[in-house]
């Protein structure tokens, strides 16, 4: 079953001399209009984790709000579960953190979540256990009872996951789940999805930190100002290939290092070592042999596979450079 | 739709049950029900203190109606809360409670109206009308900066800081957003009305328990020759007295509010500020309602203004009239040109549009001793313009794309 499709998703901002946008209310004065999504078209299948990729500006939060009803699409259309946007039962099955959540500064952990789960029009007793459940997960049981007011921005976006999974969600859509974390957090945060996925959720998340995406997702669609440059699994995307070896020597004279340099593509000179980068196999071994013909030390040998952010840069820049 | 026939049917989920919503529901059932008691049952009230005035005194019967009345309430808002409103409504009272800008209001409220006992010594005369003067015109002042203010910051807030965003994406439409803030938002301005009432009700009792002709009878016995004597220990006496009427003027207050006319209060006093409630009704939506689409300085000005436009409703609708008059005379049975028709009926148009906050006003009659008459019409009409007013917000807020 899809979880979520798009149809030629679209959405032009018309900002007004107010500086404001009203959906169809709209001053025609000095408009200022800003295509934030062009013609976005995919879907996410049942129990897969699926990430919206992309730099800033790319339309990554602006798909996220139109499938959550906080702004309507110009363009379009969009389904959850088989079901128009705006679908209460569907709401009640969807979990969703927001960019930089910020919560009721005025109210406790626990009073937040509970004010959030009664939303839900949760029985009292399951929303506390739930709570309790919720708070240890995120590891914030020791900071139930304090205002929100105190939080750290790390904090904020733990509470933030607990009130996305507070309804025991079917489908949860994460914007920018990772950042403002520290590296510990981002990975807290990574296994929370994973475990996610093996209880049959859906995830939906997007991501400008490509290697946390790249860990996690099962397919991924990359955004560029506002258009859909790719999408499917990750094996697909990235080529299996190996495309460069990484060859780490030391203890060589310099004018022997000049054979080795000979059929490398690049070479980086630190204190004592050297990188040498190849491309063919061949090359490497016959760099490895000569090295230590000449008395040299072979500190590594790297084989280098495509990373999504390798991919990314190329596809984005081939990209602009069509457009520009 | 046709497609609906092809949609997946979406297993069913586990809900509140009623029993978690009762008690917000009584909450407001009460204070509702018992804060528009006496303009519910003024004129019975006032018919039977003309026939017996010590029939007012509390019955079996008005306990009856006081909880049909109550009732009533209750039946509407749980029509109105069977969605999410009364949780958000909850939420935003606490957020006003623990705002302590309301508090100030509320201080400078209390201290004015306290002050008022020790200003009427410096009337000549009528001190009773100089307390319920500054007392009426505090509470509506106060309940007014009240409504602005927290009319406008608490819906603002929401958008500003984006909690929107995760309300909108619970299982909460957006109109019961809405409401649940305009309810919230009048639930706080109802308890801030209620605590200067309180404290409007003890400086009028107490004013009247302490009277210099009841201290006089305090004071002086008369002795067994048939003469006036000061009794021993004046001093004692007298602030034995004062305590036992602190006391009993806050019972009789707290009576008050609850809309029992004990005391030196009035049934017409109790309606005067049950209209104070429903100006501050009509007010409220109108902050609501700007500030779901505007900045918030500019629907404070827009509210502010509106509410003066809005208590000089009758003179516009007067001026129209006066225009009307003067241009009939100068066309001198011929035809009225059409710039005068166009100002005349501008006029009417703009009496029709701004809130009609004068005939909700019975101040001036209560000051003057006049017989209070609140037209049930006025009371319909608050209503129906508040519903408007929010059905408006309601629409732009529906399309509306959240910043």
């Amino acid at each position: 079953m899809k979880v979520v499709e798009t149809f030629g998703l679209s959405k032009t901002y018309v900002q007004d001399v107010l500086g404001t946008e009203y959906g169809r209310i709209k001053f025609r004065l000095r408009n200022r209009k800003v295509d934030a999504l062009k013609d976005l078209s995919f879907s996410v299948e049942q129990g897969e984790i699926f990430g919206l990729l992309g730099p800033n500006g790319a339309g990554k939060t602006t798909t996220i709000k139109i499938l959550m009803g906080i702004h309507f699409a110009s363009r379009g259309t969009a389904t959850l579960m088989g079901r128009p946007l705006g679908d209460l039962e569907v709401k009640r099955r969807i979990g969703f953190l927001p960019e930089n959540p910020y919560f009721y500064d005025y109210l406790k952990g626990y009073e937040f979540l509970q004010y959030y789960g009664q939303l839900y029009g949760m029985p009292k007793r399951r929303l506390n256990a739930r709570i309790e459940e919720l708070l240890d997960l995120v590891g914030l049981s020791h900071a139930a009872n304090l205002p929100l007011k105190g939080y750290s921005k790390g904090m904020n976006q733990r509470i933030g996951l607990a009130q996305s999974l507070l309804n025991d969600p079917q489908l949860v859509i994460l914007d920018e789940p990772q950042s403002g974390l520290d590296p510990l957090g981002r990975k807290e945060v990574r296994d929370i999805i994973l475990k996610l996925k093996e209880e049959g959720r859906t995830v939906l998340f997007s991501s400008h930190i490509l290697s946390d995406a790249e860990m996690i997702c099962d397919r991924v669609a990359i955004l560029f100002k506002g258009e859909l440059i790719n999408i499917g699994r990750m094996n697909e995307l990235l080529s299996a290939k190996t495309y460069q070896y990484e060859l780490i020597v030391s203890g060589l004279q310099a004018d022997k290092m000049d054979a080795l340099k000979k059929g490398a593509s690049k070479v980086l000179d630190a204190n004592h070592e050297s990188m040498l980068i190849y491309t063919e196999e061949a090359q490497a071994q016959e760099a490895i042999r000569t090295a230590i013909q000449h008395g040299g030390a072979i500190r590594s040998l790297t084989p280098r596979t495509e990373t999504l952010e390798e991919y990314f840069i190329r596809n984005v820049k081939k990209g602009g450079e069509k457009r520009a | 739709m046709s497609d609906n026939a092809t949609l997946p049917t979406l297993e069913k989920l586990e809900v509140a049950s009623w029993r978690d919503k009762i008690f917000p529901l009584a909450l407001w059932a009460i204070i509702l029900g018992l804060l528009f008691r006496p303009l519910l049952w003024n004129d019975w009230l006032q018919i039977k203190a003309a026939i017996n005035p010590a029939a007012l005194s509390y019955s079996w019967k008005l306990l009856g109606m006081d909880i049909l009345c109550v009732g009533i309430v209750f039946v509407v808002l749980y029509w109105l809360i069977l969605g999410r409103i009364g949780f958000i409504a909850l939420n935003t009272f606490r957020e006003a409670v623990r705002n302590r800008i309301l508090y100030f209001i509320l201080f400078f409220a209390i201290v004015l109206m306290m002050a008022s006992g020790v200003v009427k010594e410096l009337a000549i005369s009528a001190s009773t009308r100089i307390v319920t003067d500054i007392g009426l015109t505090s509470i509506s002042f106060f309940g007014l900066m009240a409504a602005v203010f927290a009319g406008i910051s608490l819906v603002y807030n929401e958008l500003e800081r984006k909690t929107i965003y995760t309300i909108v994406s619970k299982p909460v439409h957006r109109y019961q957003f809405l409401l649940g803030k305009y309810f919230g938002l009048l639930l706080t301005i109802y308890v801030i009305v209620a605590i200067m009432s309180l404290f409007f009700f003890l400086v009028f009792n107490y004013q009247a328990n302490t009277s210099d002709e009841v201290l006089e009878k305090v004071l002086y016995a008369t002795n067994t020759s048939g003469q006036m004597q000061m009794v021993d220990h004046p001093g004692l006496v007298k602030a034995v007295f004062l305590l036992k009427a602190v006391v009993k003027s806050f019972g009789q207050s707290v009576g008050n509010l609850f809309g029992f006319a004990t005391g030196a209060v009035s049934p017409n006093l109790l309606v005067a500020i049950a209209l104070i409630g429903l100006r501050l009704m009509i007010v409220t939506a109108i902050a609501v309602f700007f500030s779901s689409f505007s900045t918030p300085a500019l629907s404070a000005v827009f509210t502010v203004m509106l509410f003066m436009a809005g208590t000089l409703n009758e003179d516009i609708l007067r001026f129209g009239m006066h225009l009307r008059e003067t241009a009939i005379k100068e066309a001198a049975g011929a035809a009225i040109p059409l710039a005068a028709y166009i100002k005349v009926n501008l006029a009417y148009l703009a009496a029709l549009v701004v809130p009609n906050l004068d005939s909700l006003d019975v101040n001036s009659e209560i000051l003057h001793g006049d017989k209070v008459n609140v037209w049930r019409f006025s009371v319909l009409y608050a209503f129906s313009y508040t519903g408007i007013v929010l059905l408006g917000a309601i629409l732009i807020f529906r399309k509306r794309n959240f910043k």
